[in-house]
């Protein structure tokens, strides 16, 4: 079953899958961080939904917990790590077009937040995305 | 041209992302014709760096680093490598 893009449901989703795979709760158990995910719209496709922010609190190999923001109404939460991008780079990231380390080398995923911290941890960030390609989009083939 | 991999070991991460960019964009913009940085792997358990250079020779390579590159990152081995295409095999 696919879930819309991005959407409380994919997100929900996303959070059921990190805190029941156990090779996600083994590399990540000792990462400390949450996250918010702003998702902006492409330059040549404005979408009226967008930006939207995803919230995931992560911590030591499980989803605490998730929320979805809209930077027009709602106050985003204070997060160690800050990542936003256009659609179409997340769903390269997500299709495997686009590798999740050479996106933020080249800031088509631009990251706020300790990058010591991401970098000493890319077997984390890495095994995160493997979990996202997990929860099938709606209208999107797996990655 | 000979192609060499040099190891390094990280000593300090980049704090920030526009930190890691600058410094790693200082490395390639003293590239020349003389030496190419064609990519790297970072090796996770150990943090070293192995970065793989298409050069005239070693010398050309050495010339490609600043001193904040190197501290960041000394470099510990250098070696000359040869290279092998696997996808001939492929082919009866």
């Amino acid at each position: 079953m696919g879930y819309p893009f991005p959407s409380q449901d994919w997100l929900e989703a996303l959070c059921s899958v990190l805190n029941s795979d156990e090779r996600y709760a083994k590399v990540a158990q000792k990462w400390e961080g949450d996250m918010i995910v702003v998702i902006e719209a492409d330059s040549d496709d404005p979408a009226p939904d967008l930006p939207v922010g995803l919230y995931l609190d992560l911590w030591h190999g499980s989803c605490r917990g998730i929320g979805m923001y809209q930077p027009d109404t709602d106050e985003f939460p204070a997060a160690a790590f800050s990542l936003k991008a256009p659609l179409s780079n997340i769903m390269k990231i997500f299709t495997g077009e686009l590798d999740p380390v050479q996106a933020m080398l080249t800031r088509r995923l631009n990251v706020q937040g300790n990058m010591a911290y991401m970098l000493r941890n890319i077997p984390v960030v890495l095994d995160f995305v493997r979990c996202c390609r997990l929860v099938e989009i709606e209208g999107k083939s797996p990655a | 041209m000979p192609h060499y991999v040099l190891v390094h070991q990280v000593e300090r991460f980049p704090e920030s992302q526009d930190e890691w960019i600058e410094l790693w964009r200082a490395v390639r913009k003293r590239c020349s014709e003389k030496a190419e940085w064609l990519h790297s792997f970072m090796d996770t358990k150990t943090t070293k760096l192995y970065c793989e250079w298409r050069a005239d020779d070693l010398e050309a390579v050495m010339e490609c680093f600043g001193p904040e590159s190197l501290d960041m990152a000394p470099i510990e081995y250098t070696t000359e490598i040869a290279y092998f295409e696997t996808e001939w095999l492929d082919e009866e």
